[in-house]
């Protein structure tokens, strides 16, 4: 963690070393459990523990259903009705965040913690100039008077690069197109200069060329303000290009976990290898990793492998022995009995 | 009453609140007209009596308008003003509290459905007051609350009959059994007509004027 931390403050060039080495958002551990009437609870989170540093971007990747949105909801505190944070701890810059009260926490969501959404078009408020919403969110936070934050707010749609922001200020969302908007939702993430944003999948809903320069504008405002960011997304060659660090989400669980480099050139986790695959586009590398080989009943509880029904590896260990997180071979961890070498 | 039963729906305002809609909208309003006459007038004595629309030993002001109350105040006729006063309470409580409750019921659901929307949730993640957020929601809600406002406006100029007979105002229908002989003046029936059709009118802009959606496009 120490040479990561070297290693981006070095990469950025600025802050010093006793800066960059206290975390910005650390998560330890947390489970998140959805009720269910009449039935257990879902598991929706199991031991989810990272963190991430000053000017930071950790990539979380993982297919549909691997607990991603739930993380980083789970982070705002706004789970879904039914949701619920076990156990675990999140802190932010060592405070700890679970335990605030919920008008303390309201305080800190949208000022030092920002969210980027999916959807912008359905989540801006169709009545509203995107103007005035940013300003609402700028004022709410921030001890500004109208015309002040009417500048502040100016100001960081020229950030964001929408051309002619004295008219766009008072476009409704409507009015906008999708990569338009997607800069507005950014806008407001970053308009109260948080130290720690999330991005959920952000960029999917964009086409190839608007995603490249959202990207490289995220990219640059990371490096400039030194935001931490948890830049969540399904796709690999995103994450591969845009982040430091790569976290593989499965089941809820982060299987595997390392630089973006060290990842990309030797991935240890066969559920990694399988994803990878899957993005190389070659039906006899997919079909080397890929495997169904019917559900098997873990008899050790909890911590055994949650893949081991898909996984090619599996051996008899994988579903009785308990399964903790293992170093990887140079850097990071990997969650796997037997990771794969090369 | 209405925002607070939709923002906490297992309170026990909200409770009351939907038992209110049900019951108003099962109750008949004549019947509880008789009621409030008995409760308010024969038991406690607190309104004036519900024979017509002004005290009977009065003279009605000059028509004007048609309304005694605004006749009575260009008159300076203020003892008729008191009693045109007193006399609307009890038929404009009847109508009131029956005519409120499918608008508080449109009006809970409508801002149920805005709280629980997307836009209201990416407010909260952004931090906003929950003041803000419950604004912004009966903004959005608002056209569909309008467009309820305005079907029972009109059935309050239709409807109101049985009341109007409980009352023993004379009202603007011909259609009322057994009182076809009494001609009402065909201005009376111009203005609710015309009403009615401005209501309709206004229910239709208001969306898009509270949208500005709909004028852009």
């Amino acid at each position: 963690m120490t040479s990561n931390a070297v290693r981006i403050a070095e990469k950025h060039g600025t802050g010093t070393a006793a800066d960059a080495a206290t975390p910005v958002i650390e998560v330890e551990a947390v489970d998140v459990a959805y009720r269910v009437y009449g039935a257990a609870p879902k598991r929706a989170l199991r031991g989810v523990s990272f963190q991430i540093m000053p000017g930071e971007i950790l990539g979380l990747v993982g297919e549909s259903g691997a607990g991603k949105s739930t993380l980083a909801r789970a982070i705002m505190r706004s789970l879904p009705l039914g949701g619920r944070i076990e156990r675990g701890r999140v802190r932010f810059l060592g405070s700890d965040l679970l335990t605030l009260d919920e008008p303390e926490f309201a305080k800190r969501r949208g000022r030092d913690l920002g969210m980027i959404v999916a959807n912008p078009r359905g989540d801006l408020n169709p009545l509203l100039p995107i103007g005035t919403q940013i300003v609402e969110v700028a004022r709410t936070h921030l001890a500004l008077s109208h015309s002040a934050a009417v500048r502040l707010v100016l100001d960081i749609l020229k950030t964001v690069a929408i051309p002619d922001p004295e008219r766009r200020f008072h476009a409704f969302p409507h009015e906008l197109s999708g990569g338009m908007a997607q800069r507005v939702v950014i806008a407001i993430a970053l308009v109260c200069s948080p130290k720690f944003v999330i991005s959920d999948d952000a960029t999917s809903g964009l086409d190839v060329t608007v995603q490249a320069q959202i990207l490289s504008l995220l990219g640059k405002l990371a490096r400039e303000q030194h935001t931490a960011m948890l830049y969540i997304t399904r796709d690999l060659g995103v994450a591969a290009n845009f982040c430091d660090r790569i976290a593989i989400m499965y089941g809820g669980q982060i299987v595997e976990e390392a630089p973006t480099n060290l990842f990309f050139s030797g991935p240890e986790h066969p559920y990694s290898n399988l994803l990878l695959a899957a993005f190389a586009n070659n039906p006899r590398l997919r079909a080397r990793w890929g495997a169904k080989l019917g559900r098997v009943t873990p008899t050790a509880g909890d911590p055994t492998c949650l893949f081991a029904d898909y996984c090619v590896k599996r051996e008899e260990k994988c579903v009785h022995a308990p399964l903790p997180l293992k170093q990887r071979r140079f850097e990071g961890l990997v969650r796997c009995h037997f990771p794969v070498l090369r | 009453m209405r925002l607070v039963s939709a923002r906490r729906q297992r309170n026990t305002l909200a409770r009351i609140a939907e038992f209110y809609g049900l019951v108003s909208g099962g109750l008949p309003d004549f019947w509880l007209a008789l009621i409030l006459i008995y409760v308010f007038y024969n038991l406690l004595g607190w309104v004036s009596s519900p024979i017509g629309r002004i005290d009977v030993l009065l003279v009605p002001p000059r028509t004007i308008t048609g309304f005694y109350t605004i006749d009575g105040v260009i008159d300076g006729d203020w003892p008729a003003v008191r009693s045109a006063f007193a006399h609307l309470i009890t038929p404009v409580l009847t109508l009131g509290l029956i005519n409120a409750g499918p608008i508080l019921k449109i009006t809970q659901s409508a801002m149920e459905q805005m709280l629980e929307a997307d836009f209201s949730l990416y407010a909260r993640l952004c931090g906003l007051s929950e003041k803000l957020i419950v604004r912004h929601a009966l903004r959005n809600a608002l056209p569909s609350i309008v467009t309820v406002v305005s079907v029972i406006y009109g059935f309050l100029i239709g409807g109101a009959v049985l009341v109007e007979t409980v009352f023993s105002w004379g009202g603007p229908d011909i259609c009322r059994p057994g009182r076809t002989q009494r001609r009402p003046e065909p201005g009376a029936r111009l203005r609710d007509l015309l009403g009615t059709v401005f209501a309709g009118r206004i229910s239709d802009r208001r969306p898009a004027l509270s949208c500005n959606r709909s004028a852009h496009s």
